[in-house]
């Protein structure tokens, strides 16, 4: 899975807004907490599936295996209401 | 050749309708120097901006008013300002930004301040100013696009704060990080259309947000809310 190329993210402080380019819908742009700007990135350097998330964020951010594999699920499935993710 | 000045910016519009020209007109300039973009609505831009406010049935020239604000704000992005919906007060030379989505009561609480402190506030824009970089602050500007109080004056004042408004009983106000403030704000401001701009807007939302205090509001319609806004965000300097 890859992340949506119209979609650009801009880090702002320790959040970051996600604003989707080249669409009409001009009413979806939404704001990453911390932790979902973390897993943004790393979808965006490309190569990513559910594993790498979370083994990422299990040693990002030292918490348990479970913890992580619930949020990258929440994750995914934000982006994919957004239309964010493409699946390959 | 119709020159105006919007946000301190030589910018020539060329207005259709004569309801247009008057709207302008507190803002035209007699200056000659060369414009950095010109606006005109296009038949094709008025019926994408019937489409995009969903006024249906409103005639061309109110379409105008609102297709040319578009296209200013679209072109006047690489300038460094950009639009937020809000009603701009000022008092002592520093201006406060009040944001919320229509209907909350931006305007009533707007009258609150003018009731509490009289003829030392002023709006710079009651609903629609452009907010702009200067230096290291940003400026709030006037514009002819303001709501339907028509409250606004040609000039700019540095922005000072700003504040989320909540209707609330009890009065409260409190001071939100910059991540707080941003799902806030994102509600209140128009995406640009293309992703250079979109880049750049980022980038000055960005700095906004770190630069300008930001706060929320929880305000009934007493003046004791605006003397409580006031008395919290007076005194932020950038």
């Amino acid at each position: 899975m890859k992340l949506n190329p119209s979609f650009l993210m801009h880090r702002i402080a320790d959040s970051a807004a996600v604003v989707p380019c080249d669409n009409e819908e001009k009413n979806i742009v939404f704001r990453l907490n911390g932790t979902a700007a973390f897993l943004w990135e790393v979808l965006a350097k490309g190569n990513a599936d559910e594993h790498t998330l979370v083994s990422a964020l299990v040693q990002e951010y030292g918490i348990s295996e479970a913890q992580a594999s619930e949020g990258v699920s929440t994750f995914l499935s934000l982006l994919r209401q957004y239309g964010a993710l493409i699946e390959e | 050749m119709p020159l105006y000045r919007i946000a301190g910016l030589p910018v020539e519009i060329l207005p259709k309708s004569e309801r247009l020209f008057r709207f302008l007109s507190a803002y035209r300039t007699e200056a000659t120097e060369a414009p950095l973009f010109s606006v005109t609505a296009t038949k094709e831009m008025l019926v994408a901006e019937r489409r995009l406010t969903g006024l249906t049935d409103a005639p061309d020239d109110i379409l105008e008013i609102s297709a040319v604000h578009r296209e200013v704000i679209r072109k006047i992005l690489p300038y460094n300002a950009f639009f937020l919906h809000a009603a701009v007060v000022a008092r002592d030379g520093a201006a406060y930004a009040i944001s919320a989505p229509s209907g909350t009561g931006k305007s009533t609480h707007v009258a609150l301040w003018r009731r509490a402190f009289g003829d030392s506030v002023s709006v710079v824009n009651g609903d629609k100013p452009l907010v702009a970089l200067d230096g290291d602050r940003f400026l709030a500007w006037g514009t002819p696009w303001c709501g339907k109080e028509n409250w606004n004056e040609n000039r700019a004042v540095p922005l000072s704060a700003i504040a989320f408004l909540e209707r609330s009983e009890e009065n409260r106000i409190e001071r939100l990080t910059p991540d707080e403030a941003l799902s806030l704000l994102l509600p209140q401001v128009i995406l640009p259309d293309d992703r250079n701009s979109t880049v750049l807007w980022l980038s000055l939302l960005e700095k906004f947000l770190t630069t300008v205090p930001a706060y929320r509001l929880y305000a009934n319609v007493t003046e004791d809310a605006a003397r409580l806004a006031y008395e919290t965000m007076k005194g932020n300097e950038q």
